[in-house]
């Protein structure tokens, strides 16, 4: 290798006296300091990176973006949150008694059962979703190894083509 | 005079700016083109085709060709015409970071390594960009290589007028201070470690700073991971703006307070150049050859990992005018020196003194 013709920048980085080096210098010995007095956390080593793997992992098998919307679920159920209607009140006293504490236990239980079959409805498909998409995801990581394992065969395959006259003995 | 042969041609791209640059001062001494195996049809005035190789106007003469990836169309082309080569080598991303995104590319990227090898013997005269360039050459088999800096083409932001609109629109909402990345979208770019690194000054120091990330989305699900993380890590404002015109590039620069990248792997790292040019002040990751294109003007992160360290590192240089002020300054002499004059004379000298070829 030639010495650099690129032009060298001055060394003066790493002396203490360069206002630059000093600077950063300081902002390092401030954070070891807070660190080592266990004021602020020290993150541990590839944490970054594993953070984000997991962030990718997650895009990849589309359990991010996939969010289910239950509203139009929970909307469909709002019939039952009105219990008996009153207009449908009437009759004898005890009849009207009964009816109007069947309608008020009605109010309470039935939107709670409501809410219950929706949630557990939408649990139900957020986890069939989830199944799916990790399938999915160990599908398309197959096959996307199968096409580059292929794409690398393919070249591999066309210099033996090109080698193979070149190394056969002469008749 | 000489032809020159790349893979890809793009407008903004810096290897396209470099071959046309270098193209248009061989062109004061005689017919000198540039071909490319993928140029954007917007480029078909300045870069031929590569089918069009064969009938190049110097077939008696070296080809300069510029590597950055395997293809083997290109390679085909160089095996078949059998030129003698000028090898301009501009970095090889590492394979492996992606294999998840795109394997075709981790292939091509594995291949072209191979390739250069392949063609070593063709090879009369090497260049590489950077100290850290010429170490890979090295070890795949290269002798006596040149290292000169690429051609950044820093008058594209020095001599516009900067549109400073949509930087005002984001000011509009209280952003400051700006952290600007410029940079395509790439894995082994690390704007992931970007996007952290805000997330803590904007919770740490300033809760109005934002992030701007200007270039394009080259893998949709890296994006997607991107934005997602952005969301996990509770980012404030949506940082993504694509690609820019270089009026609204150079409005950015000017604005912002930091120029931060905290990538991997960098051949040279052109954006930390325009950056300087314009006084921007830089933090960047002390990794591959953004030491040695940095060198004093800019702070060095040692440890990019670190987003608390990062975002320190940030407030500091926000916060300390002087320090600020000194960075611009070492910033704008250091772009100088690599600037596209500089290194233009240095190949220019090179081809006559190696190759007894004056321009």
């Amino acid at each position: 290798m030639q010495s650099a013709d690129i032009p060298e920048a001055e060394p003066a980085a790493e002396e203490m006296n360069d206002a630059v080096a000093a600077a950063v210098s300081r902002v390092e010995s401030q954070l070891e300091d807070l660190r080592s007095k266990g004021k602020l956390p020290r993150l541990p080593k590839g944490e970054l990176d594993r953070q984000f793997q997991g962030v990718v992992e997650s895009v990849e098998a589309q359990l991010l973006t996939a969010r289910v919307d239950a509203h139009d679920v929970v909307a469909s159920s709002d019939y039952l949150t009105g219990g008996i209607p009153d207009s449908e009140v009437g009759g004898s006293g005890a009849r009207r008694i009964v009816v109007r504490f069947l309608s008020s236990w009605t109010k309470f239980i039935l939107p709670r059962l409501g809410r219950f079959a929706t949630a557990t409805a939408v649990a139900i498909d957020q986890l069939a979703d989830r199944q799916d998409h990790i399938q999915n995801l160990v599908v398309n990581n197959q096959l996307d190894r199968i096409r580059s394992l292929e794409y690398r065969c393919a070249q591999l395959e066309l210099e033996l083509d090109r080698l193979q006259p070149a190394s056969e003995p002469e008749a | 005079m000489l032809d020159q042969l790349l893979v890809g041609a793009a407008p903004g791209d810096a290897i396209t700016l470099s071959a046309l640059k270098l193209r248009d001062a061989l062109r004061e001494s005689g017919d000198s083109e540039v071909y490319a195996a993928f140029p954007e049809p917007i480029l078909s005035d300045e870069v031929h085709p590569l089918k069009a190789l064969a009938s190049r106007p110097n077939r008696e003469r070296p080809l300069i060709f510029h590597a950055s990836i395997g293809c083997e169309q290109v390679h085909e082309a160089i095996r078949s015409l059998e030129p003698t080569l000028v090898l301009v080598y501009h970095n090889m991303s590492p394979a492996d970071s992606f294999e998840r995104y795109a394997p075709e590319v981790a292939a091509d990227l594995t291949r072209g390594r191979w390739e250069l090898e392949d063609i070593r013997e063709r090879v009369i005269l090497s260049v590489a960009d950077s100290q850290f360039n010429a170490s890979e050459l090295v070890e795949l088999g290269y002798t006596d290589v040149h290292v000169i800096p690429p051609l950044p083409d820093t008058g594209r932001v020095l001599n516009c007028t900067p549109e400073i609109r949509p930087l005002r629109r984001l000011q509009a909402q209280r952003a400051d201070p700006v952290i600007l990345f410029i940079g395509q979208q790439l894995p082994h770019k690390r704007v992931d470690r970007v996007i952290a690194a805000v997330a803590v000054l904007q919770q740490e120091f300033f809760s109005d700073a934002r992030l701007v990330i200007a270039g394009v989305e080259r893998f949709p699900a890296y994006t997607a991971s991107l934005k997602e993380f952005a969301a996990t890590v509770g980012l404030m404002g949506d940082p993504f703006v694509g690609r820019l015109t270089d009026e609204e590039l150079t409005g950015f620069l000017m604005g912002a307070d930091v120029f931060l990248t905290l990538s991997d792997h960098e051949g040279f790292c052109v954006p930390v150049v325009e950056a300087m040019a314009v006084g921007t002040p830089v933090v960047a990751s002390s990794t591959a050859a953004i030491p040695e294109t940095v060198g004093d003007a800019g702070v060095l992160v040692t440890d990019p990992d670190d987003p608390m360290l990062v975002a320190a590192l940030m407030n500091e240089v926000i916060v300390n005018q002087s320090l600020a002020h000194e960075l611009r300054g070492r910033g704008v002499a250091r772009a100088e020196e690599l600037g596209v004059g500089a290194s233009l004379t240095k190949y220019l000298d090179l081809l006559d003194s190696e190759l007894g070829i004056p321009a």
